[in-house]
């Protein structure tokens, strides 16, 4: 099953250890980050071949669908942790506020068309029941019976109980667009429309061929994609912040100013899923987020049983709670998609390729690596190491170059490129931990070549819509979400798209080139070269957003909890085929 | 004495007014501090900031602004909460209407709670220590004393999380506050022990100044008088020499008081508790006005009231207060 606290562990486990940081901020950015919980046995590593661009086992887990425990019991509620109380339950609204909103809501109380995992980056039909690209720019989606749920609080709007139609499917998209877009999104920038030509079918063109639509950083965004009736997308914003309806398989039971979510299963949830008969699904009769801010009070929850599952903080802590429980609980570990890296502003002298090589050059990834997460990481190029199907392998050559760091040479192409060494530079950072030991480790790193850095922290409201959102930097480091393919990790190198840039104000043609090539090659074994060949196109030039490594996670769930979905990414939030097995 | 309470009184609005000009100026005017590129995050553009400034009336003098705001203070709305829309503030029959009550009661009761133990501490064992002066009493509670004004309260109340944890299998239940009705068994193993720890903690540094207070005030002449004319002890310590001493522990009382009244968020987060210290943080953190601006008075208030509370009582402490 999937990490609890549903995304927000992004935020929670990264921030909430050393720092008090308020409740909103730190939801503010909820992401499909999920520790990891289980095979059988206790087995700390899942397997996993070496399909990552960095040597070595991938700590994988084991792929599993959730059926592999065997018949479900139905019943029971699922308890896990939530780390911060969600300040609003709308969807809607600008910026990065009600990312945290939507997203838990995205996989719980709405539903969707479809959902590509990680794993396989192959489309799983939900709602949709057919799927049709008639042309690269054209998909047509058919969509089962369905219904919304029955809410009272939206009784009076029409929708409580009534059965979807394609119109709320289009509706819905529009309602999401009208709100300010994050960077170049897949509504404003990629989308030329939506329309439903029959009651039970959607159409979506884009306004270039893009290979990505489906995916969930794009039209099978478990934010954007939200089925929502369409009587109540406009003018229940008052409802809205305090109740949701959907036609996802948990119901909004209740919540306490945010915190403590109650969710029940939806008896009338739609019993198909990608050709499979899912009657009785969810399993669950609900799950509740318990409202824990504190990670040793989280730890001492899951030690007593209060809480079903837990994200670790890293290994030891794992191994030590292992060994306290012993098998009463499952451990897991699973690389994340999400990834540190260092951002330098496109200007002089960061202009200069022999500038951006030699910073790359002086930043020891394997050093960092053991500083940060005592060893508990991979080094990562342009894309995460986690997706393994897209991922350069280690032997390559950009590949090995672009990992090795080389002091003298840093400071040979610094000096080649008349580099002031008496110049500091500041190097923004947010207050979240894991960001500022980053820049500790950055600053550490490059001071080796001679670069003169000042770190300047900034609290991460302000960083975030300030210093990175308008580019207010000339250097600065964080750790980005974890996407579930790689076309956001890469689109990040894309350069100016009708006015929206990328934070580094980069815009390289070759670059572009080969991402777009790769965006909009729609057969998959091609799309997968194309892919690697952007990583390549990347490294050459030493694009301005170096990254440096992606974390392991590390989780673990009581024994009794049953039909997780393990190594497929995000897709184990839904937690609809988990079951609990308590005599 | 009701002349110069009342004298005190009439200067709260004006302080208020001060204090609500200051914050109402600092929240909009100063660098960093823009809520519309807050809310709006990555990705937004001119136009999208200026509908969002619009819609919070920000695009409006700092002026008209401000007079906007004072007459909705004046007809008792102090504004909505950004995200959630709800009302900050209401009057207390009609609680379930905004969100300040939700926050202040737990607040108040884990503060309290604490609060009172710190004072019933603190008091009790400063007594003792300086009427057992030098004694292996005095010395024991001197040492814990230091010990506890030592060590912070949130590692000690994490010690309270992580040690039954791994002792006892025993965790503080889990969800947050509850009120004692609802759940009578979850209020007590959440508020009680941290209260006390809490308690415990904050009675160190009362524990000393009442000791120190003590031990200047037994040593007077009227103590000894007290004694030479038989009096027993308990009668000489309750109803001559702790009202002596009793000033500047009710001021260290009081200035802890307010505390009771404005939250701690280290204490709030540990139990996880959405107190008004942490709704404080996270407004400021955010940049949602209307809750910081209206946090800010409300402490001005509660600080003002509190110092008056403070200053009276010391005219029933000592009769030989006056107020002129």
């Amino acid at each position: 099953m999937g990490e609890g606290d549903l995304g927000l562990r992004y935020w929670n486990s990264r921030i909430s250890r050393r720092r008090v940081l308020a409740g909103a901020a730190a939801t503010a950015a909820a992401a499909g980050s999920i520790a990891i919980v289980g095979c059988g046995g206790g087995s700390k590593n899942n397997g996993g071949g070496g399909n990552g661009g960095n040597g070595g086992a991938l700590p994988t887990a084991r792929v599993q669908d959730g059926y592999q425990d065997g018949p479900a019991k139905p019943g029971g509620i699922l308890r896990v942790r939530q780390a911060t109380a969600l300040p609003s339950m709308n969807p809607f609204g600008p910026g990065i506020l009600t990312l945290a909103q939507g997203l838990t809501l995205g996989f719980t109380v709405f539903d969707h068309m479809w959902y590509v995992p990680t794993d396989t980056g192959e489309v799983e039909l939900f709602l949709a029941t057919k799927v049709e690209q008639p042309d690269a720019q054209t998909v047509i989606a058919t969509i089962g019976d369905a219904t919304f749920q029955e809410k009272q609080t939206f009784a009076s709007s029409g929708a409580s109980g009534r059965k979807i139609d394609a119109e709320d499917i289009v509706q819905s998209f529009k309602r999401y667009r009208e709100e300010v877009g994050i960077g170049f999104d897949f509504l404003h920038d990629i989308m030329e429309d939506i329309t439903s030509p029959g009651p039970m079918q959607v159409k979506i063109t884009t306004k270039f061929p893009w290979a990505w639509i489906f995916t969930s950083s794009n039209a099978g965004s478990p934010l954007v994609s939200n089925i929502m009736p369409k009587e109540i997308l406009h003018g229940w914003e008052d409802k809205l912040t305090q109740d949701a309806i959907g036609s996802g398989h948990w119901i909004l039971a209740g919540h306490e100013n945010g915190a403590n979510i109650r969710f029940r299963k939806f008896p009338k949830f739609r019993t198909f899923q990608n050709g499979r008969d899912i009657t009785g699904q969810p399993y669950l009769d609900g799950v509740d987020f318990v409202y824990i801010t504190d990670d040793n009070a989280a730890l001492a929850a899951f030690r007593t049983g209060d809480i079903d599952t837990y994200g670790f903080s890293g290994r030891k802590e794992m191994e030590d709670t292992q060994s306290q429980l012993g098998d009463k609980i499952v451990t897991g570990q699973d690389l994340s998609r999400d990834y540190l890296n260092l951002m330098m502003i496109y200007e002089p002298p960061f202009t200069d390729i022999r500038v951006r090589e030699a910073f790359n050059k002086l930043i020891d990834r394997d050093e960092a690596i053991l500083l940060l997460n005592d060893g508990d990481a991979l080094k990562c190029g342009p894309i995460p190491p986690a997706h393994k199907k897209y991922v350069l392998p280690d032997n390559d050559p950009t590949v090995q170059d672009y990992f090795t760091p080389n002091v003298a040479e840093a400071k040979k192409l610094l000096d080649a490129a008349g580099w002031d060494y008496n110049q500091e530079w500041e190097l923004k950072h947010s207050n979240r931990p894991v960001d500022s030991s980053l820049a500790q480790v950055l600053q550490q790193q490059l001071s080796r070549g001679g670069v003169k850095i000042k770190l300047v922290q900034e609290d991460l409201v302000k960083w975030f819509s300030q210093t990175l959102n308008q580019s207010q930097f000339k250097l600065t480091c964080f750790q980005h979400l974890p996407y579930e393919d790689p076309d956001l990790p890469l689109r990040f190198y894309l350069s100016a798209k009708e006015g929206r840039s990328n934070f580094m104000k980069y815009g390289e043609d070759e670059v572009d080139k080969a991402v777009l090539a790769a965006a909009q090659e729609l057969n998959e074994e091609e799309r997968v070269k194309k892919v690697q060949e952007a990583q390549r196109v990347v490294m050459k030039h030493y694009s301005p957003m170096l990254n440096i490594l992606s974390a392991i996670n590390f989780g673990a769930r009581y024994a009794y909890v049953k039909g997780s979905i393990t190594g497929r990414g995000s897709y184990g939030l839904f937690n609809r085929t988990t079951w609990l097995d308590k005599a | 004495m009701t002349r110069y309470a009342l004298r005190r009184l009439a200067w709260l609005p004006v302080i208020l007014f001060a204090v609500s000009v200051i914050v109402f100026v600092i929240l909009r005017e100063l660098p960093g501090q823009d809520p519309a590129a807050a809310i709006a995050g990555q990705g937004a553009r001119p136009e999208d900031l200026a509908a969002i400034r619009h819609q919070l009336g920000l695009d409006q003098s700092l002026p008209r602004q401000y007079a906007e705001y004072m007459k909705n203070v004046l007809s008792g709305s102090f504004g909505h909460e950004y995200n959630s829309k709800r009302e900050i503030f209401c009057a207390p029959w009609n609680s379930g209407d905004c969100l300040f009550w939700d926050k202040f009661e737990p607040t108040a009761q884990i503060i309290g709670l604490g609060l009172f133990f710190a004072v019933l501490f603190g008091v009790s064992f400063g007594v003792i220590s300086a009427m057992y002066r030098n004694s292996v009493i005095d010395y024991i509670v001197r040492v814990f004393a230091v010990i506890f004004s030592s060590i912070p309260e949130f590692f000690l109340l994490t010690l309270l999380i992580v040690i039954p944890s791994y002792l006892w299998n025993y965790a503080q239940p889990s969800g947050g506050y509850v009120r004692l009705w609802d759940d009578p068994m979850h209020w007590i193993r959440l508020m009680l022990p941290a209260s006390f720890i809490l308690g415990i903690s904050g009675s160190a540094g009362l524990m000393r100044l009442t000791r120190t207070t003590m031990l200047e005030v037994l040593r007077s002449d009227y103590i000894r008088t007290a004694h030479a004319k038989g009096l027993r002890q308990h009668t000489v310590i309750l109803a001559h020499a702790m009202r002596n001493a009793g000033t500047p522990i009710v001021t260290a009382i009081g200035t802890a008081f307010i505390a009771v009244f404005g939250g701690n968020i280290i204490v709030e987060r540990i139990l996880s508790i959405q107190g008004l210290g942490l709704w404080f943080f996270t407004a400021a953190l955010i940049r949602d006005i209307p809750v910081v601006q209206f946090l800010a008075v409300y402490t001005a208030f509660i600080v003002v009231l509190m110092n008056l509370i403070v200053d009276l009582s010391y005219g029933f402490i000592d009769p030989r207060v006056r107020y002129s």
